[in-house]
Parts: C-alpha cells; structure tokens; sequence
C-alpha cells in the first residue's frame, strides 16, 4: 500500500511531469519532453481556471448516498449545486462556513460539530470532507477529526486534501480525491470476480449510457463507478479482472492504484471516438477478454451503418479549432477529418507524459500543427481563432461563453455524448447545423459591444505570456 | 462562531465582488487569489447576464504553493501590469480571495504602483471569510467611488435632473438588470437622466458623475448606507424606501416621492403615476375571470433576499389577495432590520435561515400550495407536486435577459406566471 502513503498523492507536474502552460508546435514541445529538459512554465497574465476541489467534487459527487462537506469559507464549493443541477441530483453538501474568527482560532471543534449534526440528519453511507485554501494554510487538524468521528458515527468519514494551490493543473483534484476513496473505502483484500471495473468519473449520462450498450453487446459483466456509481460499487473495484478507464486523465490514478494494491490490469485502449477508433476500442476490449467474436459482430454491424450516417454530414473544408482532453485530441481530430473539416489548432486543458504516443501520432499527421496547453485561458484562444481564421470551435471548455460572443460558433462537447457510435453520430450531426445554420453567431460579428481584449493583444504572438517558470 | 450551512446559496464577499464588479461597463476585476474561487461565482450570479457571463474571461492571478510560502505580492504586480495591456477597461479593481490575505500579501502597494505609473486601478480588500455576498455591494460601490474621488477631484457641477439608483444589486438579483431599467424608463419619463452605474449603457465616466447628480433614488439599508455617505461627501439629497418597491403602490411611492422633491414637475409626475395605475388596472382586468374561475388565491411561501422577497410577499398578499404562509429570508441583515421585519409581517410568519434543508423542512411542514423561491426550492416542489417561481438566486437553468419584476409590466409579468403556475 505504499502507493497510499501520503494524504494526498504526489501531485501531477512530479508524478506525471504534467505541464499546464504552453503554446508553439507539438514537436518542440515533444523534443523537450523526449531530451529530458522539459521546461515548467507559469502565465504571467492568467484568466481565472478550475481548482483541484471543482475536479475533486466531482469524482465523489454523483455516488449515491454520500455525503459532502467542504471545510472552507462559505463561497467554497457552492459549485456543487450547479453539479446538482447538471447530474440532476440532490446530492447532500454542506460548507462549514469558516469565518475570520474561525481563521484565526482554528476550525476543527465546527468541523467535528458540523460532520455530527450531517451525520444525525441525513444518515448518509459515507461523508466526504473536502479541504480548502484556509485550512491547508492555517494547517487545521482534520486526520484526527475524520478518524475519531469514522469510530463514533461507524460511518467512513473520508479526508479529501485539495487546497487549490499545491498544483498548477486543476485535473490533480481526481487524484486527492481518488487517493482517499481508495485508502479509505475499499477493503484490503479481495477475492477475484467475473467482471471488469470501468472507471468514469465526468461522463453524463448519455455518454455512460452509450458505453453500458456497447460493453453490454460484448457480453462483458461491468462495475461502473465513480460516477453515478453506489457505495458498493467502489467496495467492490478490489475484485475486478481488469480496469478499463474512458477518460484517463481523470481517472487513471484509479486504475493505477488498483493495479498496485489488487494487481488488477488494465485494458489499454485509446478513446472510442469516430468510427475508426470505436471500432479499435471494441476490438482491443474483445481481444483482452476473450470476446472477439462479439466485438467483430458488434462492429460489422455498427461501423458501417455509422459511416452511412456520417456521410450526410460532411463539411466543406470548414476550418475548425479544437479544445479537448489530451487523449482524446486524435480521435476527435480523425473524426473531424472524416468529416472533411480543417484543423486550425487544438488546445489541450494539460500534457503529461502518459500523451507522448498520442502527440506523436498527430505531429506526424500534421507537423505544423501549433498546440496551446491551457485551462480556460479565452485571451489566448481568441488570439489564435482570430489570426487562423477559425470557422466553428468545438470544445469542451467553459470559456466556449467568450468566443461566442466574438461571432464564432461554438460546438459545446461537455453536455453531449461523443463516445461511441453514436456519439459520433451526435456529433456531426450538431457540427453540420452549426456550420450551415449560422443565423445566430452572425448576430455577433459586427457587435457595437465594447470589445474585451485590446488590439494590442491581439496583434501579438498567443504565448506572449507564457514564461518559463523561475525557480 | 456561524453555523455550518448545507445547501448554501450564497457566495462569500469576493464572490460578491466579483458579481458586482463584473456588471458594471468598463470595469475589469483582477482576482487576487487560487484558482476556482471566481469560477464558482458563475454559478451562483444569474447565469445569463452581459458581456462578462463567463468567468473564464476574468482577470485571475492564481496563486500558486510558491506564491502562498513566499508571498504573492510578485505576482500580482506582474498581473496587474500584464491585464491593463490584454483587458480593454477604464478601471482595474484589483479584489482579494482569502489564501492572498491569510498570507498578507500587500495589495494596496502593489496598486499604488501601478496607479502611478498612470494606470487607473484601485483595490478592495474582499476575503471570503470575511463576509457575504451581499456585504459587496456597499463595500465595492463605496470602494470605487472613494479610488475615483482619488484621481478625479473636478469641482461638483450639479444637475439637477441627474439621478442615481442605489440599492438594486447586480447578479446578487436574478431580476437586477431589467428592474434597472424599468426604473430608468420612469425616471426618462419624468423628464429626469438616469445615470446606469450597472449593467447596460453603465461607464466609468458615469461613476464620476455620481458627484454631480441633482438626487440618489435608494432602496434597502445598503442604498441608505450608500446614500448617506454621499450626502456627506458631496452633499446630494436621496430619497430613501427600505424595500424594492415592487408591486404598483412601489411605483407609485416613488412617483410621490419624486413630486415632492421636485414641485415643478409635480403635475407631469402626479400624471404619470395615474397612468401607471390605469394602465395596471387595464391589464389587470383582463386577468380577473381568470383569477376567479382557477382559484387563485393560493398559499404562498416565499424564499429570498429580504429585499426581494418580503416587499413581493406583501404585494402578493396586499394586491393580489393571496395568503403568505411563510417569508423565508436568506440573507444576512442587521438586528435592526430584522426588528422591522418582524413587525411587518406580524401576521403571517417570518424566518432567517439560509440553510437549504432547514428551508426544505419548513416548507415540507406547510404544505404551500406554491413556492416563489430559486433553484434550490425545486426539489421540495417536485415533492410536493406544486410550482416553484424563480425570485431569488441561483437560477440556473433559467435565462433571465432583462425580465423585470418592477413597474407595471414587472407587476403584470409576475402576476402572469404566477396565475399560469394553476391555469394548465
């Protein structure tokens, strides 16, 4: 259990060389990845981005009968009733209000009052307490309080360390909270059993629902959690055959640590995106559990009928930006492709070292291909889509509000599925009629609005204000 | 020692700040703090406002470990130099988050220097412990009255038809924006300019005309605060009424109170205000068959703002003759305020609680037969099969553009969805 030592784990610019700011080609930024002298570097202006405790919520928020309280001052957290709101949820939350006296004097008598009094009235299964910026400074005891109170309440009460500040990639947030679900709610010991763990931590509904469909034409036994997941659901992830991940950059620490403690193996597949790639993602998944004849009937009957639809959809070599998970940068770009459109540039929220093979392969598609690595960061996004003459940006970024508003449509991949066949067929689906139905992003272009970035910006190079950090 | 909240629906100060901050034209907010602390302002504002919805787009500095160890001073002034060259604005208020003030780092050094390189921005210092969401409205107004005062020192030259509203806070309101304007609409009708500090057609230039205005229109005990203090500073007349007059007697008290501070234009202010009750009427006629033959004289809870909903609450029971079970109010208002409230509403029952559960437990023992509230009252409807209209915040789901429940088309909108909550 080594790998669970600390109380939170090491975050992602150590473990993973993770980097969150960047622009310029992808092969430079390979070159410096492959020499050994990748270079850290920090925003010298930056635009407000996600913390570790928005990524940390929602690996828990979703797990049926759980409770969640984030010991913080009262505005931390309050994103959970969007989350609510979005996963159609009423997930119990609560903040225990730290104010300047607490800050000063300490916090963990209101901390242990607070999981008490959640505990008395909800009778939750489990309660998560999410640390905040207040707390890791101030350095407020919490491991004794959470432990004493699993022991009274016969309830785990789970310690989740986020702070908002260790880490510079926000995504770090899955792993704090990954770390103590699996310190802390599953057994050490499991018997082997004939199923496979597939984790998901963000996908909605429809996207779970496309994968249950597929995996369930494999004949495949699943357990699916974090997300929408139960209690036992995550008791049980110790006794899995394998571990298939759908989106590994947020939840790969899971099968990580899963195949460090219970030896579990993990299913390497890339993302099922686009025809080509569900069709790879089937076959690579029958091929490691035996399965091979359904996944070939699977595919024979789903690919083409796919490719059919697809074809209705193809654009006129529209020029299209793209901001997605780093693994999940080639499949959507082959699906754009497929779809006749044009890469202007892509930008990713980070990059690790677990993406190389994935950069590669696009370097080598397209080796002009310049890569922005950012959170958010509209300025810079903006700059780039104004100087390449982007037509439509597809992303899954919340910044999609800002360049709206500059008159560029805005294919929004975060509330829609666009996993597997039909997901690809959402997909171009929605991509066509934004390209050929562009009534309301037209309102915007000759806006009188007062304009929000400065000429001057604009002019200059995009990573004008990305610098190397200094020690 | 303040008691932990479950379901929390209201922000801490900087997240005020920023709701605030981000409404007005011109203004550019620099956060001075970690990450995440603004984005989730987002989600507590109304969701559909302006230019500047999306957080993502806010001036942040992030601070990160290093800057938490060693202070963050660097690394503000580094993102004060760099935001006045990438942001358009006309002033740069730099606002702090709690890490950047637990640790002390000097903010206000770090905007005097850029001040007077010439860039014009100022600082208010707005740790999330500290305060609410709705303590920002006063400390930011006063903030940057107080930084222009600094750099704009002309002499007064005022106008007497010029006039300020203060009391009505933005994104701290779903309906902010569009009860602006129909405040505005009756002050152009009058023959008076409004002066928009917030939201649509609001500059910077218009906050140095604050000085220069003939009268402050101001509502609630943050408007009085405001309204004092320039009545010290520059001498201005206000007009004050403790709630947002909502409901046709609002206006007309306004249009009353007007007429007495400005006798020459008593006669077009006393006609205006008959319009308004004719046209109100007019309208309202068209919905009594309807209000008679669905019944809708119904239970009513309420949950908001004292400043939203106990003057809707009184207008519903006193203009439209339905029965307030219970006024919920969630914010955080002074004992005094509270007195007077409790007198106000001696007959029906009155709760301070922001506290979503017990807010559902109250409700789920009255039984109402509907609920005007926000985002967070929906699934104690959906238990109880009964509507839920939106007053109060979050709203999410819910675009509201520039919808207003002031005046006679407020009044009427209100009233409308309202009576179709039992029409279907």
């Amino acid at each position: 259990m080594a790998v669970l030592k600390g109380k939170a784990p090491v975050i992602r610019e150590k473990s993973l060389s993770a980097i969150g700011a960047y622009y310029g080609t992808v092969e430079a930024i390979l070159r410096e990845f492959y020499d050994g002298n990748l270079k850290q570097r920090v925003r010298t202006f930056s635009q407000d981005t996600n913390s570790d405790i928005l990524y940390a919520l929602q690996v828990i928020n979703t797990i049926e009968n759980a409770g969640i309280i984030i010991h913080g001052p009262r505005g931390c957290g309050i994103i959970q009733n969007h989350f609510n709101n979005r996963n159609s949820l009423a997930t119990m939350w609560a903040v225990t209000n730290i104010d300047e006296e607490d800050s000063i004097l300490g916090s963990d008598i209101k901390l242990r009052k607070t999981v008490k009094s959640i505990y008395e009235e909800n009778h939750p299964g489990v309660i998560f307490v999410l640390t905040t910026s207040v707390v890791a400074i101030n350095n407020d005891d919490v491991a004794s309080v959470t432990q004493d109170l699993t022991e009274e309440l016969g309830i785990p009460v789970v310690p989740v360390y986020t702070d908002g500040f260790r880490s510079k990639v926000g995504v770090t947030g899955c792993d704090v909270a990954i770390h103590s679900i699996v310190k802390y709610l599953i057994p050490n010991k499991a018997e082997k059993e004939n199923f496979i763990n597939v984790i998901s931590v963000n996908e909605n509904r429809e996207s779970l629902e496309e994968i249950g469909r597929l995996l369930e034409a494999l004949e495949v036994e699943t357990n699916v959690f974090p997300g929408f997941s139960k209690l036992q659901d995550l008791t049980r992830a110790g006794s899995a055959l394998f571990n298939l991940v759908i989106r590994k950059g947020e939840g790969d620490y899971f099968a990580k640590v899963l195949k460090d403690i219970y030896d579990i193996p993990e299913i390497e597949v890339n993302a099922p995106i686009g025809i080509k790639a569900t069709d790879k993602w089937l076959a690579g998944i029958g091929e490691q559990l035996g399965k091979e004849r359904q996944a070939r009937e699977l595919i024979e009957k789903e690919s083409l009928y796919t490719a059919d639809i697809l074809e209705k959809y193809k654009l006129d070599r529209t020029k299209v930006f793209l901001s997605c998970e780093p693994e999940y940068a080639n499949s959507v770009i082959s699906l754009l492709e497929d779809l006749n459109a044009e890469i202007t540039g892509i930008k990713v929220p980070y990059l690790d070292i677990t993406h190389l093979k994935h950069m590669e392969k696009l370097y080598r598609k397209n080796p002009e291909l310049s890569l922005l690595i950012g959170e958010g960061q509209p300025y810079e996004q903006i700059n780039i889509l104004k100087k390449t003459g982007t037509e439509i940006f597809v992303g899954n970024d919340l910044a999609a509000g800002s360049i709206a508003v500059e008159g560029i449509p805005v294919l929004n991949i975060e509330n829609i599925n666009i996993l597997g066949y039909r997901g690809s067929m959402v997909f171009a689906e929605k991509l066509y009629k934004l390209v050929k139905y562009r009534g309301f992003a037209e309102n915007f272009k000759y806006s009188s609005n007062r304009p929000v970035y400065q000429a001057g910006w604009l002019k200059k190079n995009a990573n004008w204000y990305i610098k190397q950090e200094v020690k | 020692m303040a008691d932990y909240i479950e379901f929390n629906r209201n922000g801490c100060l900087l997240q005020g700040a920023v709701s605030v901050l981000k409404a007005i034209g011109g203004v550019v907010p620099i956060i001075h703090s970690t990450a995440g602390c603004a984005v989730q302002e987002k989600y507590i504002s109304n969701a559909a406002n302006g230019y500047a919805a999306d957080n993502y787009t806010l001036a942040c500095t992030n601070v990160i470990e290093k800057q938490i160890i060693f202070g963050g001073s660097a690394r503000l002034r580094e993102q004060i130099k760099n935001t006045v060259k990438v942001l358009e604005g006309e002033l740069y208020v730099v606002v702090s988050g709690c890490a950047s003030e637990i640790v002390g780092d000097d903010m206000g050094a770090m905007t005097k220097e850029a001040a007077e390189q010439g860039y014009p921005v100022i600082n208010i210092s707005t740790p999330g412990f500290k305060g609410h969401s709705f303590d920002a409205y006063v400390k930011v107004t006063r903030g940057i009255i107080e930084g222009l005062s600094r750099s704009y020192n002309q002499e007064l030259a005022v106008d007497r038809d010029l006039i300020n509203i203060f009391g009505i806070a933005p994104n701290i309101d779903p309906y902010w924006e569009g009860n602006l304007g129909e405040l505005y609409n009756l002050l152009e009708e009058a023959g008076f300019r409004a002066n928009p500090l917030f939201g649509y057609r609001s500059t910077v230039e218009n906050w140095k005309q604050i000085r220069n205005a003939g009268l402050n229109v101001v509502f609630t005990g943050w408007g009085l605060e405001i309204a004092r203090y320039l009545e010290e500073k520059f001498g201005t007349p206000y007009i004050y009424m403790d709630e947002v007059p909502f409901g046709i007697e609002g206006i007309e008290e306004i249009l009353e109170r007007l007429a007495d501070a400005y006798q020459d234009k008593k006669e077009l202010l006393d006609r205006i205000r008959w319009q308004a009750r004719d046209k109100y009427l007019y309208f309202l006629s068209k919905l009594a068959p309807c209000y008679y033959r669905h019944h809708i004289q119904k239970e009513a809870v309420l949950v908001g703002p004292s400043y939203i909903a106990a003057p809707l609450a009184k207008f519903l029971e006193n203009g439209f003759g339905q029965i307030v079970r219970s006024v919920i109010i969630t914010n955080n208002i002074p004992r005094h305020e509270k007195e007077q409230l409790l007198k106000k509403f001696e007959n029906s029952e009155i709760i301070f609680s922001e506290d979503g559960r017990r807010i559902e437990d109250r409700i789920r023992a009255i039984r109402p037969e509907i609920i005007l509230g926000s985002q967070l009252e929906t699934s104690i409807a959906k238990e109880l099969d009964i509507p839920v209209l939106y007053i109060s915040l979050p709203t999410e789901g819910r675009i509201i553009l520039n919808k207003s429940l002031l005046g006679v088309s407020g009044s009427l909108a209100l009233l409308e969805a309202y009576s179709n909550a039992f029409t279907r």
